[in-house]
């Protein structure tokens, strides 16, 4: 059970971050469309489906569970899944994200933003008592059915795919803390992202793709909670898969080490890839379609 | 101290290890943690490659008491 301190201290961050919401999501609308001049291929449909499968989840907590290429991917996830005016009516539609404290903890905007955005940090290697503590945050914010934005991979795809890269069993913990627990897979990769990196170029255009899952184990404790990160890895990879056989171009200029152990060093980060001039013209069908 | 258990140990936490300066000289005081770099979600690897490797089970508590090589091999040389 979650302390009264720390329950408080999140139903107040929800609340300022409620109270500001229609000029910061309108900021970050702006920063993410105009500014950055982002894109996504029948938008309007996407957001359609996003809709279908939140009334399928129905009243059940729902975690979202994304590939990570870039600092600013949640930014680009919540724009891509719902408009401005949902977040106005339905500020729980907001997920709550993790974002790791030493990328943000230095600049005070940022911290705000974060804040603002329903961000709780973590601390990469922290103690076991953190770590806990921050499970049952958010065990405790599903409780309260708001949304929340996990990426199982713990960090940026230090090889650009999803595929090698090893998962955190944070995620697992929670589905196994909330057995009726239901997944949202999202895999969103701008046409350009050949790896990951800060920001997405600009003018970039996105590829997104949303699942509904409900993992299940037959085991229990750190087995389990493996596990189900694992069918998170292996839905999500799916998902990649597809985005890669629409795309083969873009895929024979990635090599992705096989070795999940050896992918857990953490290279010197890439200089940004070539610019791709255009999108490909079956952009629609990835961002309109279901996954296979 | 078991110097088999030891070396098997060491076996087993050698893949998640991000230090190998101190790997290649570890003994039962080498922290797991601190001295070989190996995060939470890695140490679940290990820990359940304990549980396979030598046939154990492993509660929560034990697992979060564990810091050093020594306390692996001690653990391990209780339960077995």
């Amino acid at each position: 059970m979650l302390a009264r301190r720390h329950r408080f201290a999140l139903q107040l961050q929800r609340w300022i971050s409620r109270v500001n919401s229609p000029w910061f999501i309108g900021f970050f609308y702006f920063l993410l469309q105009v500014w950055a001049g982002y894109s996504c291929p029948d938008l309007k449909q996407f957001r359609k489906r996003v809709r279908d499968l939140l009334n399928q989840a129905g009243d059940r907590p729902l975690i979202i569970c994304a590939n990570h290429l870039t600092m600013i991917d949640s930014m680009i996830i919540n724009w891509l899944m719902f408009g401005y005016v949902d977040y106005l009516r339905h500020w729980r539609l907001m997920p709550w994200n993790m974002p790791e404290i030493r990328n943000f903890a230095a600049n005070i905007p940022l911290r705000i933003m974060c804040y603002l955005g329903k961000s709780l940090y973590v601390e990469r290697g922290g103690t076991l008592a953190q770590r806990r503590l921050t499970v049952e945050k958010f065990r405790q914010l599903l409780e309260w059915r708001e949304l929340i934005c996990i990426f199982p991979e713990g960090t940026r795809s230090r090889t650009g795919r999803i595929r090698g890269s090893p998962p955190t069993y944070s995620v697992g913990e929670l589905c196994q803390l909330l057995p009726e627990a239901q997944v949202l897979c999202v895999y969103v990769r701008g046409y350009g992202q050949q790896t990951w990196g800060h920001v997405p170029k600009r003018g970039e255009r996105f590829a997104i793709e949303i699942d509904l899952m409900v993992p299940a184990t037959p085991h229990s404790g750190r087995r389990g909670a493996k596990d189900i990160a694992i069918q998170i890895m292996e839905k999500l990879g799916t998902m990649e898969d597809h985005f890669w056989t629409q795309f083969p171009t873009y895929s024979e200029t990635n090599t992705v080490p096989l070795d999940p152990v050896a992918a857990t060093a953490i290279p010197p980060e890439p200089a940004a890839g070539p610019a791709i001039p255009s999108a490909p013209a079956a952009a629609t069908a990835t961002a309109t379609n279901p996954p296979s | 101290m078991d110097q088999a258990v030891f070396k098997d140990v060491v076996k087993i936490i050698t893949p998640y290890a991000k230090n190998a300066d101190m790997l290649a000289k570890a003994t039962v005081e080498t922290n797991i943690h601190k001295d070989l770099q190996v995060n939470s979600t890695r140490f679940v690897d290990i820990v359940l490659e304990f549980e396979d490797k030598f046939g154990l089970t492993i509660s929560d508590e034990e697992a979060d008491k564990i810091q050093t090589i020594g306390d692996c091999v001690s653990l391990v040389s209780k339960l077995k």
